[in-house]
C-alpha cells in the first residue's frame, strides 16, 4: 500500500511546518503566542501519524520549541505567569502524547492482524469476492480479479454482470431475489461449479463457495472462487488421450489378430480373406456403421450389409509386385463430427498396414501351398518309385527263387542220370564215352556253383544289415581254421592282428572275409611258403582292414575288372571259381558305407583293403 | 499190411522221382515208396479220399518226403494240413527240395517240418543225403507207436 506510506511524510512535514511557523510567531510576537498553546493543533495532528515514535518525536520538537520560545521570546514582564502558561502547554502536549501512545498501541495490533489476513487473502490461489444485496462487487481480491483478467479496481463498485454472460447473470439475480425474499439459497453454500466469463470473452469455469454476513445492518455475500480451467483442460486432455489409446489398441489388436490368422497352419487363402474382413470394422472409430470388403483374385469377401458409399477408404493388395485385389472399409453414413475426411489419419495408416500385411501373408501362404504341393508330388513320386522298387524287388525275389529251384532241378537230372549211366551202363561205354560223361558232370557241377554264387550275390543286395560290434580277428581265425580243415596237409603261415574291432553286420562281414580269405587261400596254392596276413592300416585317416597274401597276384592294369561279376583274372582250370566272390564283397562293403580296393603285383601277391562306414557311397574303380 | 518202412514221396519232377527212387533202391531202403505228384494228391493219399478212397486210411507212411514247389497245393500248405489233422500230426515230415531260401526254411520249420534237406546238384551227394535220411528216419528214429 504505497499511497498510505506517502501520507505520513506529508502530514509530518505539515506538522513540522506548522510547529516551526508557530515558533516564528512566538519569537516575533510580543505576546509570546499565549504561552505555547499554538503547538497543540500540531500535536493533535500528530495523532494521525502512523506510529507512536513519530508522535513522540513531534512531542519532543514541540517541547523544545516551547522552551526555546520561552527563552528567546520578547515578552514584557510577568515572567512567572508566562512560564505557568508554557508549563500547562507542555503538560497538555505530553498528555496528548500519552493518549497517542495508548491509541497507537491498539492501532498497531489491529493493523498487524489485518495485514496478516490481507496477505492470506492475496496468497491463496482462490479468488475472493464480496457483493452486496444488489450484486455490486464490494471487495475483490487481486487473485479474484486476475482470474477474470481484471484488476480489483476495475471491478469494485461494478455489478457482477461484468463477470458473467447475460443469461447467467439473470439466473443469479433470480436466485438472489428469491433468497432475499424466502431466505432459501438457490445455490448450495458448500459449493457448486458455475461458469463465468473472462474479459476476453472465454469461459471461466470455477468452483464457487458462498457465505453470507452482515455488516452495519447490511447483508453481504462473500464468495470464494476456485479456477477450474486447468482442471478442465487436464480432464479434456486425459479424455482425448484415453480415446486415442482406445483407438490405437483397437488398431493394434486388429494387426495382432491378422498376424495370428496368417500364422494359422493350413489356412486357405479364401479363409484368410474371409476372416480378415471380419476383423476390420471393430478396429475403426465407428464400428457400428463400418463395413469392410476384400477383393482378391476376382473373389469378394465382405462383412454383412457391405455397400459402397461416399465414405470409403481403399488400399490395393499388392502381392509380389502385382495388384491382386483391394481392401476397403466404408461407413454406412458420414460419421458424426467428421471433418472433410471421414477417416482418421491413423485409420488410413491402419488400412495401409492391413493391406501390406495381408499381402505378405498371402505371399507366404502361397509359397507354403506351393511347397506343400511340391512335397505332396514328391511324396507321390517317392511312393510310386518305392512301389516300383518293391515290385522290382519282388520280381527279383521271384527270379532268385526260381533260379534256386528251377534251374538246379535240370542240373540235378543231368548229373544224376549221367551218374546212373556210368554206373548201370558202364559196359556199353568206351573210356572216351565215360570221359565225356565226366565232362558233362563237371559242367553241371560248375553251373550249380555258379547258380549258388549268383543267389548269394542277389541276397547280399537284399539282406538287412544290423550294425553291431564285430571282432574281425576272431572271425578271420575261425574262417582260416575252417579252410585249414579242408586241406589239413597244406602248411600256411598265418598272421592275424589282434583286436581288429569294427562296427558292421556280423554275417555280412563273415561273407566278406570268407571270400577274401578264400581267394588268398586259393591263389597261394602254388607258392612254396604261402602266407596270409590280416590286419589294419590307417589310410587317409580311415582305418582300412586288409587281407594280404604272397600268391600269384595280378597285374594292376586289370584291377578295374576285379570287382565286376563273372570277371576272372586267372584261368578256371588253374584256380576254380565263378568270378562272383569279389562282386559280393564289394556290394556288402558298399552297403556298409565303406569302400574296397586292391593292390597287387604279379607273382608277388595281392592285398585287399576295405573300410567300413566312413565313405558313404564312394564308387570304387571298375564298379 | 505194409512194411514198417513205408515212405511217401511228394514230388512233381519225374527226373527227381526216378533219381530218388534209384537212390533209395541203391541203399535197399525202398521197400515201399509211394509217390504222389502234387499237394492235393498227397492229402488225398494220406486221408484216403478222392482217387485213393479205396486205400486203408489207417495205414500211414513212416516218413513223408515233401517237395515245396508243387502243383495245385504248395508244399507248405500240405505241411500245414498234415499238422492240423490229428491223425497225421505226429508224422515225420522231411522237406526235400531244391530251394535254400531262408524264407522257405523258416516257414517249413515254423509249420512243423522235422527236417529240411536241400537236394545237392552232385548226384553222389544226393545219394549220400538220401542214404542218411533213410538211415536216420527209418531205422534210427523212433516214431510214436500210437496212432489215432
Amino acid at each position: 500500500m504505497p499511497k498510505t506510506r506517502i501520507r505520513p511524510y506529508k502530514l509530518l512535514s505539515i506538522i513540522v511546518a506548522l510547529a516551526t511557523g508557530v515558533l516564528a510567531i512566538d519569537l516575533t510576537q510580543p505576546l509570546g503566542v499565549a504561552g505555547g498553546e499554538l503547538y497543540l493543533p500540531a500535536m493533535l495532528l500528530a495523532l494521525w501519524l502512523p506510529s507512536f515514535a513519530w508522535i513522540f518525536t513531534i512531542a519532543v520538537l514541540c517541547t523544545l520549541y516551547t522552551l526555546f520560545g520561552h527563552a528567546f521570546a520578547p515578552f514584557a514582564g510577568m515572567p512567572l505567569a508566562y512560564l505557568d502558561h508554557r508549563l500547562i502547554s507542555l503538560a497538555i502536549i505530553w498528555a496528548i502524547t500519552l493518549a497517542g501512545w495508548f491509541l497507537k498501541r491498539g492501532e498497531t495490533a489491529l493493523s498487524e492482524s489485518e495485514m496478516r489476513y490481507r496477505r492470506v487473502v492475496d496468497m491463496v490461489s482462490d479468488g475472493i469476492f464480496v457483493i452486496d444485496r444488489h450484486s455490486i462487487m464490494r471487495y475483490v481480491s487481486d487473485r479474484g480479479a486476475d482470474i477474470f483478467g481484471f484488476t480489483p479496481r476495475e471491478l469494485i463498485g461494478h455489478p457482477l454482470a461484468r463477470l458473467m454472460d447475460a443469461e447467467t447473470f439473470q439466473r443469479h439475480k433470480q436466485g438472489m431475489t428469491r433468497y432475499l425474499e424466502t431466505g432459501k439459497p438457490q445455490l448450495p453454500w458448500r459449493g457448486v461449479e458455475v461458469e463465468g466469463r473472462h474479459r476476453d470473452g472465454s469461459r471461466v469455469p470455477h468452483w464457487l463457495q458462498i457465505e453470507k454476513y452482515t455488516e452495519h445492518g447490511q447483508q453481504y455475500f462473500i464468495g470464494t472462487l476456485h479456477d477450474l480451467r486447468d482442471h478442465h483442460r487436464l480432464l479434456a486432455s486425459l479424455n482425448q488421450q484415453e480415446w486415442a489409446l482406445g483407438e490405437r489398441t483397437k488398431e493394434l489388436d486388429c494387426l495382432y489378430q491378422l498376424s495370428l490368422l496368417a500364422s494359422r497352419p493350413g489356412i486357405s487363402l479364401a479363409e484368410l480373406c474371409a476372416l480378415t474382413v471380419e476383423l476390420l470394422p471393430a478396429s475403426w472409430q465407428h464400428p457400428a456403421i463400418a463395413r469392410a470388403c476384400i477383393y482378391f483374385d476376382d473373389e469378394s469377401y465382405h462383412t454383412e450389409e457391405y455397400a459402397e458409399t461416399p465414405w470409403c477408404q481403399t488400399e490395393e493388395l499388392v502381392v509380389k509386385g502385382h495388384v491382386r485385389g483391394s481392401v476397403s472399409v466404408c461407413y454406412e453414413e458420414n460419421p458424426p463430427l467428421a471433418g472433410k475426411d471421414s477417416f482418421l489419419e491413423e485409420e488410413h495408416a491402419l488400412l495401409e498396414e492391413v493391406a501390406t500385411r495381408l499381402a505378405l501373408a498371402i505371399t507366404r501362404r502361397e509359397a507354403e501351398i506351393e511347397l506343400e504341393q511340391l512335397n505332396a508330388e514328391l511324396e507321390q513320386r517317392v511312393e510310386k518309385r518305392t512301389a516300383e522298387l518293391q515290385l522290382l524287388n519282388h520280381e527279383l525275389d521271384a527270379f532268385a527263387y526260381s533260379v534256386s529251384h528251377d534251374l538246379r532241378a535240370p542240373l540235378r537230372s543231368i548229373d544224376g542220370f549221367s551218374q546212373a549211366l556210368m554206373e548201370d551202363h558202364a559196359d556199353g561205354l568206351d573210356p572216351e564215352g565215360l570221359h565225356y560223361l565226366e565232362r558233362v558232370r563237371g559242367g553241371t557241377q560248375r553251373m550249380g556253383k555258379l547258380i549258388d554264387d549268383l543267389l548269394v550275390l542277389s541276397r547280399t543286395t537284399r539282406m538287412t544289415l544290423e550294425p553291431q560290434p564285430v571282432d574281425l580277428s576272431r572271425t578271420a581265425l575261425q574262417l582260416l581254421a575252417e579252410l585249414q580243415s579242408t586241406e589239413p596237409k597244406r602248411t600256411m603261415e598265418l598272421q592275424v592282428a589282434p583286436k581288429l574291432e569294427l562296427r558292421g553286420d556280423a554275417s555280412a562281414l563273415v561273407i566278406v572275409l570268407q571270400n577274401l580269405l578264400g581267394n588268398a587261400w586259393k591263389y597261394t596254392r602254388h607258392v612254396p611258403t604261402p602266407r596270409i596276413e590280416v590286419g589294419m592300416r590307417t589310410i587317409d585317416g580311415q582305418p582300412s582292414y586288409f587281407v594280404a597274401d604272397n600268391g600269384v597276384g595280378f597285374d594292376m592294369l586289370h584291377a578295374g575288372r576285379l570287382f565286376a561279376a563273372f570277371e576272372r583274372l586267372h584261368p578256371a582250370e588253374e584256380f576254380p571259381g565263378t568270378g562272383i566272390g569279389l562282386a559280393i564283397v564289394q556290394r556288402l562293403i558298399q552297403r556298409h558305407g565303406g569302400r574296397v580296393w586292391a593292390e597287387a603285383e604279379v607273382d608277388k601277391g595281392a592285398c585287399f583293403y576295405f573300410t567300413v562306414g566312413e565313405y558313404p557311397t564312394t564308387k570304387t574303380p571298375g564298379s | 499190411m505194409p512194411s514198417s518202412t513205408h515212405i511217401l514221396l511228394v514230388e512233381d519232377n519225374p527226373d527227381d522221382i526216378e533219381l530218388t527212387l534209384r537212390a533209395f533202391r541203391q541203399h535197399q531202403l525202398g521197400n515201399e515208396i509211394s509217390v504222389v505228384r502234387d499237394g492235393v494228391e498227397a492229402l488225398d493219399y494220406l486221408y484216403a479220399r478222392g482217387q485213393y478212397a479205396g486205400r486203408n486210411g489207417n495205414c500211414l507212411p513212416t516218413l513223408i518226403l515233401l517237395d515245396l514247389k508243387l502243383p495245385k497245393l504248395h508244399g507248405i500248405e500240405v505241411l500245414k494240413e498234415i499238422r492240423a489233422q490229428p491223425i497225421t500230426e505226429c508224422l515225420p515230415v522231411v522237406i526235400l527240395t531244391t530251394s535254400d531260401e531262408e524264407k522257405d526254411i523258416v516257414e517249413s520249420y515254423r509249420n512243423g517240418a522235422n527236417s529240411y534237406v536241400r537236394k545237392p546238384v552232385r548226384y553222389e551227394d544226393f545219394v549220400a543225403a538220401v542214404r542218411e535220411l533213410g538211415l536216420y528216419w527209418l531205422l534210427l528214429n523212433t516214431p510214436p507207436k500210437k496212432r489215432a
